[in-house]
């Protein structure tokens, strides 16, 4: 329903555009950088030429293949952080907001404690003492990430219960759980996949950032594991930039895309932002918008 | 009829709003006037365009809202003809406004002292001790204890919050109070004790009231002269008590006999059928064709005009017709 | 004939603040009356006083403090004390004040209607769609068949109020609990929904709780009339009664507060008198923390002594009138 709003949305279209980019271009990874990303392929350090389009990195690798196919495994843990995260966050946030008392109590007790404790140390606490993997990246990133979004369903749930649509199915007979999922879930859809973008953006950027500290499997190749061999080869004394400068920019790229995606959710939900802009269609002279007091501009009747 | 020139003159006004699908034909050729101290009543359901003009006098729409017509002259000076200098000076001093729901857009963090002298030191830059001592005295103009300056808007209750923003319209003693609905969200006991209070007020300071709501028991009961609106137009206008005995227009009759009696026999009373029309794409003719029971061919395609059918009863009909039948 | 629904004692406190400084609001109090079998009961009263409260508790959307809900003898709060059961929902139905709220907005007319179909299993199959046209058509909301696809976000507050209607009727319930029903529809559509209730209560016999601020629609539609004030009812008789002997002094100073077209500005307002000046008091008045004499006494033009000390009790002051007064009785 939202979606085609989202397309005709030229902010979140432009997001649109950049993040399927980045998609599409991990998926034809064989076909646009055909080879093996790990191997060695020339000297180290070399500039970007037409042999290698990015140059090589100091171990000798192809830094575009490895840009490209990085974005495989980097974007794959972002996905799976977003789904088990604001999975685990609907049951948690909905069942303590639909149900209260001490269901409630304790939930959101759980839901604090995890809020409390400091992400990046139990990060990377976890990622230290845990055999390190894609699954345990993912598991580590939504367990420190739940709780946040968690929080936010919940308190939607409290407000949407309260309406009087809900009473009326109530006064219906319809049970509980029907409620839930067809009365509730339905009018929070623009806030999961709001949240849902949030998470894909923490995701994709926190496992960068546990793979160049070096707590990840390091014989993948991600964006993150790109930055560490990087910096682990001295790329920043020798100057070769390009050896890190592309895989950042990846990162950086799609949370970019990603959050003008939420920017374009928000117009689309909140009508005081797109009435700004549907203004400037209607009433074109931009004059006329600024005025202080109703405009006369008479005309024949 | 007075001689002395009316308070507010609103001559052939037209308001637009300009939206995707084409403009909203809000106000269509009203006009009507209040003389010195008189309570003019604009009645109507939502979306007829009352509330517009009421924005419209003190010109306070933003666009995509657009005056495409006509004059409104306050006190000889016409209010689409000035500059926003001159709008500044005017708002508040000539004309001021309750406006609906106002008891609820009071600075919640303000209290009711402070934001009464606002109205002197920023129309009067008067001092700030000045226009506390004024505040006061409004306040026990509306009979609220002087104490209360202190208060915040959260400690008082509905009633009074409402007697504190007509203390604030009253400040600069404006020849014209506009209210909008001021007693829709109260308790229909308080509504009569604040209905009573700005009939004292008016008494004292004599200044003049367009009065809007949709209740029409409550607008006959307190104003001199009614305007009633249908699709943004004034379909009939006459003195309060005639309307009431002697309605012409059939919205009119619909209307009246949509509030059920206190007393006597029991009728059936069905209201109007249907609803109001797309003022985007509005009926041609009456605008109020569509739902009418006794609408003749001329009505479908000619607007009719108002005319003055019986003394000082003005009602938008075609001349040489027969009047509608009026309720007994 | 015994009543369909009666309520007795029904009482209702809630409990706010923190822990350490609690504070309980005693919503309603003691609150009995009784519903037959096509009969429309009016429950007349300002905000605060304890009607919805009313309607809340007999929908089962909240437990009572204490009191019974007896439909057709049985006390339901005995019989299934934790949850309503799906008779008692097919049997007593709500429509609500905000036409705009009662509506899920994600869903079509025909969803709305389907439901309780589904659910109390009236209907199976290619019946379902057949029955949600004909409910369409009872309430007035024509073509059905293009109805039955709309969303509610298509519709005016006086269609939306008709499908409300609708939906409470597709399971034939006994009793309707319609809270404030048209206080948020223009003008000139109320009679239209009020004279649809009536016709309903004629035909199929279906008992109403009307509950409503507006005197006047309480005469109009409703048999009898109950007048509730910081929750407790003040005052019960036949409605043409009612408005026309007034007994408790709240009642007189609502009926003498409803606007008169007939006075004019100069003429001051004849009949009992009206609240007095200092009646500033708070938009819920009568909401208050401590049960000690009547509820009424801080704004009664005729208090006595006793009504500050002692809670009145009810006195029959004419064959089906009764009064809960000092000046008529202990």
């Amino acid at each position: 329903m939202d979606f085609r709003l989202l397309l005709r949305n030229p902010i979140g279209r432009i997001g649109i555009i950049v993040v399927l980019f980045f998609v599409v271009a991990s998926l034809g990874a064989p076909v646009i950088a055909p080879g093996d990303p790990s191997e060695f392929v020339g000297d180290p350090n070399q500039p970007p030429s037409s042999e290698h389009i990015f140059g090589t990195d100091p171990q000798g690798k192809d830094v575009f293949r490895q840009t490209v196919w990085g974005g495989r495994i980097s974007l794959a843990i972002g996905f799976g952080t977003a789904i088990l995260a604001i999975t685990v966050a609907i049951l948690i946030g909905m069942t303590a907001g639909f149900f209260g008392g001490l269901v409630d109590n304790l939930l959101t007790l759980l839901m604090n404690l995890f809020l409390v404790i400091p992400g990046l140390p139990l990060l990377i606490l976890l990622a230290a003492y845990l055999a390190p993997s894609t699954s345990t990246v993912i598991g580590t990133l939504a367990l420190t990430g739940w709780a946040f979004h968690a929080r936010i369903f919940r308190s939607m749930v409290l407000s949407l219960r309260e309406k009087d649509f809900v009473a009326a199915s109530i006064v219906s007979g319809e049970g509980n759980f029907t409620i839930l999922f067809q009365q509730i879930l339905p009018n929070m859809i623009n806030i999961i996949v709001g949240s849902f973008i949030g998470s894909l953006i923490y995701g994709i950027g926190a496992a960068t950032a546990l793979s160049f500290l070096g707590l990840t499997e390091m014989t993948d190749v991600t964006w993150g594991t790109n930055l560490f061999w990087a910096q682990n080869g001295g790329a920043l004394f020798s100057g070769a930039w390009w050896a890190f400068v592309p895989s950042g920019i990846c990162v950086a790229l799609t949370a970019f895309g990603l959050s003008l995606i939420n920017y374009g959710m928000d117009e689309i939900t909140n009508p005081r932002l797109r009435a700004e802009r549907e203004l400037a269609k209607v009433v074109k002279n931009a004059a006329l918008r600024r005025v202080r007091a109703t405009p006369f501009v008479p005309r024949a009747h | 009829m007075t001689t002395s020139q009316p308070v507010l003159n609103l001559c052939d006004l037209y308001v637009e709003y300009l939206t995707a699908r084409g403009p909203v034909q809000a106000v269509n050729g009203v006009s009507f006037s209040i003389a010195p101290g008189e309570v003019f009543g604009l009645a109507g359901e939502s979306g007829c365009g009352k509330s517009t003009i009421a924005h419209t006098i003190l010109r306070v729409l933003r666009p995509p809202a657009i005056i495409t017509g006509g004059q409104i002259v306050v006190k000889g000076r016409d209010v689409l003809q000035m500059d926003d200098e001159t709008l500044e000076a005017f708002r508040w001093r000539d004309v001021s406004m309750v406006f609906q729901s106002a008891m609820n857009s009071l600075n919640p963090v303000m209290n009711v002292g402070n934001q009464l002298a606002d109205v002197f030191i920023r129309h009067k830059r008067m001092s700030k001790r000045e226009a506390l001592e004024r505040a006061s005295e409004l306040l026990i103009g509306v009979d609220i204890d002087q104490r209360r300056l202190s208060s915040f808007p959260h400690q008082l209750s509905g009633g009074m919050r409402q007697r504190v923003v007509i203390a604030m319209a009253m400040a600069l003693e404006p020849a014209l109070m506009i209210m909008d609905e001021p007693t829709t969200a109260l308790d229909v006991v308080v509504q009569k004790d604040i209905m009573q209070q700005i009939r004292e007020l008016k008494r004292k300071m004599s200044f003049a009231i367009l009065f809007i709501t949709h209740d029409l028991s409550l607008m006959t009961e307190f104003s001199d002269r009614i305007g009633i609106m249908y699709a943004g137009e004034i379909v009939e206008q006459a003195q309060a008590r005639e309307i009431f005995n002697n309605p012409l227009h059939p919205y009119t009759q619909g209307l009246l006999g949509s509030f059920p009696a206190l007393a006597g026999p029991k009728k059936r009373l069905t209201g109007i059928a249907g609803s109001p029309p797309d003022l985007v794409a509005p009926p041609a003719g009456c605008r109020f064709h569509p739902r009418c029971w006794v609408c003749q061919p001329i009505e479908q395609v000619v607007k009719p005009q108002l005319r003055e059918v019986l003394p000082g009863h003005w009602l938008a009909a075609h001349p040489g017709m027969p009047l509608p039948p009026g309720a007994a | 004939m015994s009543p369909v629904l009666e309520v007795r004692n029904l009482t209702k406190h809630f409990t706010t603040g923190s822990v350490l400084k609690s504070q309980r609001i005693l919503a309603l109090n003691g609150v009995s009356f009784t519903i037959g079998r096509g009969e429309v009961l009016a429950l007349v009263g300002e905000s605060g006083s304890g009607k919805s409260t009313t309607a809340r508790l007999i929908a089962r959307l909240m437990p009572p403090t204490s009191g019974e809900i007896l439909l057709r003898g049985q006390d339901v709060l005995k019989t299934e004390p934790r949850k309503a059961s799906r008779s008692y929902r097919r049997e007593v139905q709500m429509i609500f004040q905000d036409p705009f709220g009662s509506l899920s907005p994600n869903h079509t007319i025909g969803y709305h209607l389907e439901r309780p179909l589904l659910i109390h299993k009236r209907a199976i199959g290619r019946d379902v769609q057949q029955k949600v046209e004909t409910l369409l058509a009872t309430v007035g909301l024509n073509p059905p068949a293009e109805m039955t696809h709309k969303f509610p976000f298509q519709l005016s507050g006086g269609q939306r109020q008709r499908v409300a209607i609708a939906r409470a009727l597709a399971v034939e319930p006994e009793i309707i609990l319609a809270d404030e029903p048209i206080s948020m529809l223009d003008v000139s559509i109320r009679m239209g929904v009020l004279n649809l209730m009536e016709q309903l209560k004629e035909e199929r016999g279906i008992g109403f709780l009307y509950i409503t601020h507006d005197l006047a629609s309480a005469r109009y539609i409703a048999d009898r009339t109950i007048v509730m004030y910081g929750g407790y009812t003040v005052e019960s008789a036949e409605s043409h009664e009612l408005m026309a002997q007034p007994a408790h002094p709240y009642t007189q100073t609502l009926l003498a507060a409803v606007p008169n077209p007939q006075a004019g500005l100069e003429t001051p307002a004849t009949g009992a008198p009206s609240a007095p000046k200092s009646a500033s008091a708070s938009a819920s008045a009568g909401v208050q923390f401590s049960p000690r004499g009547c509820p009424f006494a801080g704004r009664c033009p005729q208090v006595k002594a006793i009504c500050h000390e002692v809670m009145p009790g009810l006195t029959t002051i004419a064959p089906d009138h009764w009064v809960r007064c000092h000046l008529f009785g202990p």
